[in-house]
């Protein structure tokens, strides 16, 4: 606070000497910028070829801002980067930049472990309206922050095999399916053998929060009240969450979720086998498909009563501890602007987050139509965010996932379930005090 | 335990030599371990969430928290049914195959690497493979049983019989460990004693049951604390397996401690279901202590 | 007594006995050797053969572009020469020191030994998960983050594991020989190096290597406090190619078979000892 307030009168205090002059203020600065000086160490989970897209990303960093070292810190996998990054952060060593989950952004900054990015963007006049809101609104930026700057981000899909398709003849999935239409393919791709053994299903749907809030968001549902403070038992949701157990308890077209028992891998694996013919996922499901030999081909997920869709997200996030914050805020904005966009999006792990770089169609793979990239933009023009919340672990990763993997399951109803972990989630909020 | 001797010239030194040779690793865990533990027990009266200074609670964490706490007891239960089946069966299976296999029996070297080979594999691997061979729709498991006729039982996802899966993949990897340390024991049993006890006219088992267990009764409770102690904090494997389900089915108190550090940020409460687990342990090795190792032999 | 007769009767049972030892043996293996085999075979495969049904226990064309591939991807021989050479460091010293605390907890009567041991057995009882974040702090204040003292110095003096695995050794083996020694005149460290120490040799070579694979496999300690990219070690090179959203089974496998070489290694390497046991059945009993 005392720092913005201070930012604030420096800055009126040199409008007022140097007006008139501005232009070569502004020339300065930015050429000082660029020979801003320093070390920052960037920490960060991810396949192997994510580290080869840090180093370009950073090689051609240096090419800006050649006095600025950036030490990579590949911390390994996504498995246990919180719990690494979280220990140093403890320990007063946090890393200068580093990844975050769209669900971590609200829960750092809530303790207070990252830095406000919105004074820096604004300093810099950065233009922020070239960016998605899908990805700017869930760090805060409708109230005053950005928490963190998304680096790229994917909203949910669903994968068809055309090969699958073509056989059955069966017509590929667009966007204008609605649930009926969905159950119906669903019903119709699915294949038994004599015994009456199912052989191929039609679709393996994940079951975890991403699949399950977009399945009720495009029903019109909610999970959280309007001011985000309690769980609700929303009708709309309920119905949708339902709906979509009921593909694999009751239609059984869909893969039994006690099966898919790994974290969405397995769902790609029965996928890639040809024991599903449909599977749900982001963006990253073109770099896992890429040793898939049969045609794939992608939409919208079916919609019902809306059209809204979250986007999933890394974004990078500044610690409010770091000795270097310049030239972390110099990094993540080169990161966040054209050059990094360009270079990060081409893996195929996920899409830009600048709507100009999105719209460009750049960071398309090769083969990929303007139909695909139109039901892509169709989705990121129209979004809604998570249920994001500083408790969103207890609340969602522990508390919903707890009991609707039980209807998931077929044990209990979707209701019942949304009942029973609103009133646990709620119970725990008043405990805590928010 | 046996009474202290009076001061007896053949133990000179021993006092002062025996303090100088645990130095060096007393040292060692006193900084690394103690520290971290003794800091864990005063984090457990906190409320804590690592990043702003801890408060206060009493025995908040303990008391109220802990015994509202469902999730904790569920995994308990859960920790104690995988205990107190995975703990005697693995002992009894790894005194089986270590006494066999420190006999005279054709290709006990190679059979020896190959019950060892769990022990290397790393635990990403161990569950990797097991997740995929015990997959209900292409795994190799059922594979086999699809020959005599059984059919798709989906190992991991089935409540009934997960636990039990999990506990057969908690075996298979620990198995040549504790079959390696009594291979050790059973070897250095004097020759002689077996010889004297076939005089005796005693039988393979008796020769086993008079001669060899007592005579490895050290390294017996070795194999058996480490079991208590390690299926008592298990975790990667099922978690990497079944994820604590289906259903409640495999979650284990480990993870919940994990969960509630890491992820809900409540160190504190973290370390009191720690000290709970410790308590736990700590009682049932003091128990083997005193009934399993009676025959440990102090001169 | 037992009349020559009867001996040959025990001779043809013992050979039953035999037989079904045998055969149960052959099947524990059969069972234990299987899912390694299975990821031997899988590291083999191309992406496109691994999931099929009915499974392929031979890939069609079996192809070594998985492994070239784990080495192209991680840099495999820097991350490899760093766990080797903290896995031996550290083992070495743990061997020494395990050997030297267990020796004097089992063997030599000093004042508050057992209630130590005690101590020393509960420092494993704690879930290791929660002492994370004060070891963290430790390394920080001692200045050893981000470097490879990290992972070698708190564990090179020996932990509670291996002195409890070599106290219980200890315990087997006759006093009278201390006894004898100190007669003769020897000295405390004397004892232990001559007369002790070359006893151990089955169970020093099992606790090498069980101190080597715990080193080696070691994942999440040196996840924390290693950053730079030149110090890390083989797990965590080997931890990345899975995501969060999937698994290159292939990669994963190819990296497990790699991985698993160097400890097989030292197993094999040991087993010498293990088979010869400790050659003075005379002494003992």
């Amino acid at each position: 606070m005392r720092k913005k307030l201070t930012a604030g009168i420096c800055s009126m205090a040199m409008l007022m000497t140097t007006i008139g002059t501005v232009t070569v203020i502004a020339g300065e600065s930015a050429e000082d910028k660029k020979n801003m000086s320093g070390e920052i160490t960037f920490s960060f989970w991810g396949i192997p070829e994510e580290v080869a897209v840090q180093e370009a990303i950073t090689e051609e960093f240096n090419k800006e801002y050649p006095n600025i070292k950036v030490n990579l810190d590949h911390v390994s996998g996504a498995a246990d980067f919180n719990t690494t990054i979280l220990t140093r952060i403890s320990g007063g060593t946090a890393p200068d930049v580093f990844y975050m989950g769209e669900v971590m952004v609200p829960i750092y900054a809530d303790k207070g472990v990252v830095e406000d990015l919105l004074p820096y963007a604004e300093q810099d006049s950065l233009d922020l309206s070239d960016y998605w809101d899908g990805v700017l609104s869930p760090a805060g930026y409708h109230d005053g922050h950005l928490w963190a700057f998304a680096k790229d981000c994917t909203p949910y899909m669903i994968y068809y095999n055309k090969d699958m398709f073509d056989e059955a003849g069966v017509a590929y999935p667009d966007s204008s399916w609605d649930f009926e239409k969905f159950k119906e393919t669903c019903i119709a791709m699915t294949q038994t053998d004599d015994n009456g053994k199912v052989t191929r299903y039609g679709i393996a749907p994940e079951n975890g929060w991403p699949a399950w809030f977009n399945i009720a968001y495009k029903n019109g549902g909610k999970i959280l009240d309007e001011e985000g403070k309690r769980m609700v038992v929303d009708p709309n949701t309920a119905e949708a969450l339902q709906f979509y157990f009921d593909l694999a308890n009751v239609e059984h077209c869909a893969t039994n979720p006690d099966d898919m028992t790994s974290m969405g891998g397995g769902e790609i694996d029965a996928f890639k086998s040809g024991l599903a013919s449909m599977v749900i996922g982001g963006r990253f499901m073109t770099y896992f498909l890429k040793d898939f030999d049969g045609n794939y081909g992608f939409t919208t997920f079916p919609i019902e009563k809306s059209e809204v869709a979250p986007l999933n997200f890394v974004a990078l996030g500044m610690a409010k501890d770091s000795n270097n914050k310049e030239a972390a805020w110099e990094f993540i904005k080169f990161y966040c602007g054209k050059t990094g966009q360009e270079i990060n999006s081409a893996t195929g792990m996920g899409m830009p987050v600048m709507k100009s770089v999105t719209e460009s169609g750049v960071w398309m793979l090769e083969g990929e139509t303007q139909e695909q990239l139109d039901v892509i933009l169709k989705q990121f023009n129209n979004t809604k965010d998570h249920p994001f919340h500083p408790e969103w672990m207890k609340l969602m990763d522990d508390i919903f996932a707890r009991n609707m993997t039980e209807a998931a399951r077929g044990k209990t109803t979707a209701l019942e379930a949304l009942e029973n972990a609103a009133e646990e989630a709620n119970a725990y909020l008043e405990e805590v005090g928010r | 335990m046996k009474t202290r001797q009076k001061v007896n010239p053949i133990k000179k030194g021993e006092n002062f030599w025996g303090y100088v040779f645990i130095a060096p690793n007393l040292i060692a865990t006193a900084i690394f371990v103690l520290i971290p533990i003794l800091f864990s027990l005063y984090m457990s009266f906190m409320k804590w969430d690592m990043i702003n200074p801890p408060e206060f609670v009493g025995l908040a964490n303990f008391t109220e928290k802990m015994m509202r706490d469902e999730q904790f007891f569920i995994a308990l239960k859960n920790t104690a049914v995988y205990s107190f089946i995975s703990i005697p069966l693995g002992v009894v299976a790894a005194i089986l195959v270590a006494y066999v296999l420190s006999g005279d029996l054709r290709g006990t070297t190679v059979f020896r690497s190959i019950i060892f080979i769990p022990v290397t594999l790393s635990m990403i691997s161990v569950s990797m493979i097991w997740k995929w061979l015990l997959n209900g729709d292409y795994g190799v498991v059922n594979y086999f049983l699809s020959f005599f006729g059984i059919d798709g039982i989906s190992w991991l996802g089935d409540e009934r019989y997960a636990m039990m899966s999990v506990i057969l993949i908690g075996i298979w990897k620990s198995l040549g460990f504790n079959v390696v340390i009594l291979i050790a024991a059973f070897k250095d049993v004097p020759k002689s004693l077996y010889e004297a006890a076939a005089l005796d006219g005693a039988n393979g088992f008796q020769k086993f049951k008079n001669v060899a267990l007592p005579l490895s009764a050290p390294s017996i409770f070795f194999v058996t604390v480490m079991s208590i102690i390690n299926s008592f904090q298990v975790f990667d494997v099922v978690y990497m397996t079944t994820q604590g389900g289906p259903g409640d089915a495999t979650r284990v108190v480990y993870y919940w401690i994990y969960q509630n550090a890491f992820k809900f940020f409540d160190m504190g409460y973290a370390s009191a279901l720690s000290w709970i687990v410790f308590i736990i342990i700590f009682v049932f090795t003091m128990l083997q202590m005193k009934f399993g190792g009676r025959n440990q032999s102090y001169d | 007594m037992i009349k020559p007769g009867e001996v040959k009767v025990m001779k043809k049972k013992l050979n039953a006995v035999k037989i079904a030892e045998f055969v149960g043996m052959c099947i524990l293996a059969f069972i234990f050797i299987m899912p390694f085999f299975w990821t031997v075979i899988t590291s083999l495969k191309a992406p496109n053969e691994i999931l099929t049904w009915p499974p392929t226990f031979f890939p069609e064309k079996p192809i070594f572009k998985n492994y070239t591939d784990v080495i192209k991807k991680i840099n495999i021989f820097r991350m490899f020469g760093n766990s080797i050479y903290i896995a031996l460091v550290t083992t070495v010293g743990q061997v020494f020191f395990c050997s030297l605390a267990g020796y004097a907890f089992a063997k030599l009567d000093f004042r508050g030994r057992e209630l130590l041991f005690k101590i020393y057995l509960s420092t494993m009882m704690v879930p290791g998960m929660i002492l994370l974040i004060p070891r963290y702090v430790i390394m920080r204040e001692l200045g050893w983050v981000d470097k490879h003292v990290s992972v070698i110095l708190p564990f090179i003096f020996g932990n509670a594991f291996g002195v409890f695995l070599m106290r219980q050794f200890y315990m087997t083996l006759p006093g009278q020989l201390k006894e004898a020694a100190i007669i003769d005149g020897a000295s405390q460290p004397q004892i232990f190096i001559r007369v002790y120490m070359p006893l151990t040799k089955a169970i020093v070579s099992t606790l090498f290597v069980f101190s080597f694979m715990g080193s080696w496999n070691d994942f999440l300690w040196p996840l924390i406090t290693l950053q730079s990219a030149k110090l890390k070690t083989l797990p965590i090179g080997l931890a990345s190619f899975q995501s969060l959203y999937g698994v290159q089974y292939n990669l994963l496998m190819a990296g497990a078979v790699l991985s698993v070489l160097p400890v097989m290694l030292a197993f094999l390497l040991a087993q010498k000892q293990f088979i010869e046991g400790i050659a003075l059945s005379g002494v003992k009993g």
